[in-house]
């Protein structure tokens, strides 16, 4: 199974972004996803403040950077999802 | 394209090759940004001046982490170079470098070294520079060295080499300045209207120019698209080529090329049309590294991994040598099952090579991959990381390394590989300075050997216990683990680890057992790796017996040994080496009552951030105590600095300072502060068997009223004056050869002995002393006490510096500024600065005046045979 991965992005302002801003952005990173040639999901992202947190499914933490790289997005961390939680994870 | 502008230069590097020829070398550090055309600068030099001089071509690589020495290997495949069979059969770099600087004083034809892009360059290359430019000015020879100045940040390893070398005459800095808007206009055509729109939009980057208006657009927005617009144009099997280039730096063989594109020869000739490509030498490359990441951006990263793992299919049947060549394109393939095969093997190769930084590198970016690594090669991998990171002198990452070795070792099982992982990590907490931590790694060591058969391995992991106990100074268990691996490296026939072990048997006796029989040992081992061609383990016995004599006071066995050590280190750029031997021949001097001289030679071994600590400690450590002797202020702070520059570094290296700062206590009265003042390395001295620290602790303790009898095991000088035999005490420091620790010892004997002493520590210079002593001697009723000579003729009158000194005695020599400085080896406006200051210093308008009056004041020695001076 491919690792899914959480990029932390720094862009000042982010949370203020308006909705044809956040279209451009997704687009640009769909795109670039299309054009990676490689298996590479991108699930869903969080825009909060100056940051924007995304969560993507792919082989390698290269390949995350790689995609940054061409998009021309910030890429200040990528780390390997080890388990999701919430609340019902303890009736388990 | 014409080459404009760039005549400046070109002249410039005309008259040092001209210099050169006449025998004045020089280095030239060519430095710009990416694009400004600093490799145009370089090709049209070699094309002018290609009849009068062998100009030889190298360059650095960007790879995951750089082929050791790979401008070099480049520069000795050039026939002309006559270098090729010495690569092939050294292995340390300094062999390589000194057969170079022999080939380029011996050549008929000057040669030209030009070394591209030292922005990228490896850690051997960038000591090949510092090795070089030390030495270039004596060789009939110019070196260029090209780098991105926008790269070389302040934290780039190439920083300080060329911080380093700019310093020196016979280095120059150049760098190649953007384009003027008229040269834009002339490669425009003339049209003046678009060139300054070029011009403004690209700031004159000639790269960046040229392609701009090569592409026959309006200005694009950026290179990339530049470039692009070039490469569209091409078919499918021509871009498959430039592809297929692109994932190689530099350059790629053609055939190489054409094999992996599956392309026919003409596509690569329809990517050469149409100024993508440039075909030299049956290779293909980009104008540029920036044309190359244009096209590599916009390479789908699924065909990136195909080309990448098709040049590692091809390259391991064609050069399964090329190990760094073959781990980049498997780490760029994401290939991470072959990469962490290639990795290890291109660390080793490194490492012999002598490239420690890229051999570390290397293993941490395989075990950044662990996963893909069986656990046995995770742990060896990690064991080797640990060895590659205390050459590096990282000490804290090779203490965590060494923690993983362990810790795999442990879930494996096998008991000879935890033991020597273990014996690393006790020897790794002892060079992190954490001492008391060291224990319980080697004594868990111990235990698990003595149950396992005898192995090499074994053996191996006795000799680093060994290693271990020695540097903490604890005699029995030293001398038993090296008693073992010895007889074990011989039962098996190993002659290296044979003359390792010797060493460590033979420095145990050294400094804490028989001193006499351990320089036999140390000389035998040196003898051994000579004969069995192991030159690491003959400078590690010079090293041992050089630091071990010192500490054991057989200054003669001591000065010998240390002046090997710091010549083989000079001449490798062993720096490490080299400030240790200087150290202890400060220690040396200052403990034979040769001061100027502990001083001159404590102040050439200053501490600096990131290197070795052992050094500095020691030199201060003799500085702080040579001061405190002569009665000189800030002798306190020196100690204190020597301290800390670790303060948790054993014991070995801590005692002496601790012991200055009690003897300043006692020569200025305070001697109730003693014990509080060796309390901190007290506890480390009493578990230590070293008899020279138990002695010295022993008798400043003793001088405190807070110790009756010296610590068992001191050693006799110390100890025969702490048991009141003072007469025995002043005979062996005689015999040693310590005349103020001598005269210390008369101090406490009768009145011809006080009287004795006192003559000898103001003869020493040693002011606190001898007014201590005359007081007492005063108090006891003494009269007539021997007056000491004047101070005018006992110091030099004129206030000279040590370095002042040196420089005046190489006035009286006849030396001019010029000769001054390459023998100190310092800049001709510093020797200047120098001989400026001794002409002020003794009223003298003149050199010859001052030549006179140094030789009349008795300052230098000589002066009869000596040749006119000439002012």
């Amino acid at each position: 199974m491919m690792p899914t991965f959480i990029i932390e992005r720094t862009l000042p302002g982010a949370g203020e972004l308006s909705q044809e801003q956040l279209r451009e952005i997704a687009r640009t990173s769909n795109r670039v996803v299309a054009d990676l040639g490689v298996p590479y999901r991108w699930l869903h992202s969080y825009v909060a403040g100056d940051k924007i947190y995304c969560v993507h499914e792919t082989a390698d933490p290269d390949i995350v950077r790689e995609h940054a790289r061409r998009g021309g997005f910030p890429c200040d961390s990528v780390t390997v999802i080890a388990e999701v939680i919430g609340p019902e994870t303890a009736n388990g | 394209m014409p080459l404009l502008e760039r005549e400046g230069l070109l002249d410039e590097l005309g008259t040092r090759l001209r210099a050169a020829v006449g025998g004045r070398g020089s280095l030239v550090l060519l430095g710009a940004e990416a694009g400004a055309g600093k490799t145009a600068v370089v090709t049209e030099f070699g094309h002018r001046h290609g009849q009068r001089a062998h100009v030889l071509f190298g360059g650095c690589d960007p790879l995951t982490t750089p082929r050791p020495l790979s401008p070099l290997v480049d520069i000795a495949v050039d026939p002309r170079s006559h270098l090729s069979a010495t690569f092939a059969a050294s292995a340390e770099p300094y062999e390589l470098f000194t057969a170079i600087q022999r080939r380029m004083a011996d050549s008929d034809v000057p040669l030209v070294l030009v070394i591209e892009d030292v922005h990228w360059a490896d850690e051997g290359t960038l000591d090949f520079l510092r090795f070089i430019g030390r030495r270039i000015a004596g060789l009939p020879s110019l070196v260029v060295a090209t780098y991105r100045d926008d790269e070389v940040g302040p934290r780039h390893p190439a920083r300080p080499v060329i911080g380093e070398l700019t310093a020196r005459p016979s280095v120059r800095l150049l760098s190649v300045p953007p384009l003027s808007l008229e040269a834009v206009t002339e490669l425009a055509g003339g049209d003046a209207a678009r060139a300054a729109r070029v011009h403004r939009a690209t700031d004159g980057n000639a790269f960046y120019v040229t392609e701009v208006l090569a592409s026959g657009e309006e200005v694009p927005r950026t290179v990339r698209e530049a470039v692009l617009a070039r490469a569209a144009r091409l078919g499918d099997s021509a871009r498959r080529v430039v592809e297929v280039v692109a994932t190689a730096p530099r350059s790629l063989e053609l055939t190489v090329a054409l094999e992996v594109a599956q392309a026919e020869p003409s596509a690569a000739d329809e990517a050469v049309a149409a100024g993508v490509l440039l075909a030299e030498r049956g290779h293909l490359r980009f104008r540029h590294e920036l044309a190359r990441g244009a096209i590599e951006a916009v390479t789908p990263l699924g065909r990136q991994f195909a080309w990448h793992r098709a040049m590692v299919d091809l390259l391991q049947r064609s050069q399964p040598d090329d190990l760094a060549r073959l781990a980049h394109h498997a780490a760029r393939a994401h290939a991470w099952d072959l990469f962490v095969r290639f990795a290890p093997l291109a660390a080793r190769q490194a490492a012999e090579r002598g490239a420690h930084r890229e051999a570390a590198q290397f293993l941490r970016l395989a075990l950044e991959r662990e996963q893909h690594l069986d656990r046995p090669t995770a742990a060896a991998l990690w064991a080797e990381l640990a060895y590659e990171l205390h050459v590096l002198d990282l000490h804290a990452e090779a203490l965590t390394a060494s923690e993983r070795a362990v810790g795999l070792r442990r879930e494996l099982g096998d008991p000879e590989e935890l033991a020597l992982a273990l014996g690393q990590l006790g020897h790794a907490r002892f060079r992190a300075g954490l001492d008391d931590q060291v224990a319980g790694p080697i004594g868990e060591c111990l235990k698990l050997l003595r149950d396992l058969p005898d192995s090499l391995a074994k053996a191996r992991a006795y000799d680093q216990a060994a290693m271990v106990s020695m540097l903490q100074r604890h005699y029995r268990p030293a001398v038993a683990a090296a008693e073992a691996a010895l007889e074990m490296a011989r039962r098996l026939g190993d002659a290296r680890l044979e003359g390792r072990t010797m060493i460590m048997l033979g420095t145990t006796e050294i400094v804490m057992g028989d001193a006499r029989r351990a320089v036999g040992l140390l000389r035998e081992a040196h003898g051994i790796g000579e004969r069995v061609g192991a030159p690491d383990v003959s400078r590690l016995a010079t090293w041992m017996l050089g630091s071990g004599a010192g500490e054991a006071r057989l200054y003669d066995e001591a000065e010998e040994a240390l002046a090997a050590m710091v010549a083989s280190a000079s001449d490798t750029d062993d720096d490490s080496a080299l400030a240790y031997g200087v150290a202890w021949r400060a220690r040396v001097a200052f403990e034979r009552g040769a001061y100027d001289e502990a001083v001159r030679l404590a102040d050439r071994v200053p501490p600096r951030p990131g290197h070795g600590i052992i050094g500095p400690i020691t030199a201060l450590g003799a500085k702080g105590r040579t001061m405190v002797r002569r009665g000189e202020a800030g002798a306190e702070e020196v100690l204190r600095q020597a301290l800390a520059v670790s303060p948790r570094a054993a014991m070995q290296y801590l005692w002496s300072p601790y012991c200055g700062l009690a003897e300043l206590a006692w020569l200025e009265g305070r001697e109730a502060e003693i014990p509080e003042l060796l309390a901190p390395v007290m506890p480390q001295v009493t578990d230590a068997d070293s008899p020279w620290a138990r002695g010295e602790v022993s008798l400043w303790s003793w001088q405190a009223g807070a110790m009756a009898e010296p610590l068992p095991g001191s050693a006799e000088p110390f100890a025969a004056l702490v048991r009141g035999d003072w007469r025995r005490s002043a005979r062996l420091w005689g015999e040693i050869g310590c005349p103020y620790e001598r005269a210390f010892a008369l101090a406490h004997g009768d009145e011809d002995a006080m009287r004795e002493a006192l003559v000898e520590f103001r003869r020493l210079g040693a002011a606190p002393a001898a007014a201590r002593l005359a007081a007492r001697m005063r108090q006891l009723g003494l009269s007539h006490l021997p007056r000491g000579p004047r101070r005018v003729t006992r110091r030099n009158p004129a206030q000279l510096t040590p370095r002042q000194v040196e420089v005046l005695e190489l006035m009286v020599a006849g030396l001019t500024n010029a000769e001054i400085a390459q023998r100190l080896d310092i800049t001709e406006k510093t020797a200047e600065h120098h001989v400026s200051a001794v002409l002020a210093k003794l009223g003298a308008p003149n050199r010859a005046r001052a030549v006179a009056t140094a030789v009349g004041l008795g300052l230098v020695p000589g002066g009869e045979d000596l040749p006119p001076a000439s002012s």
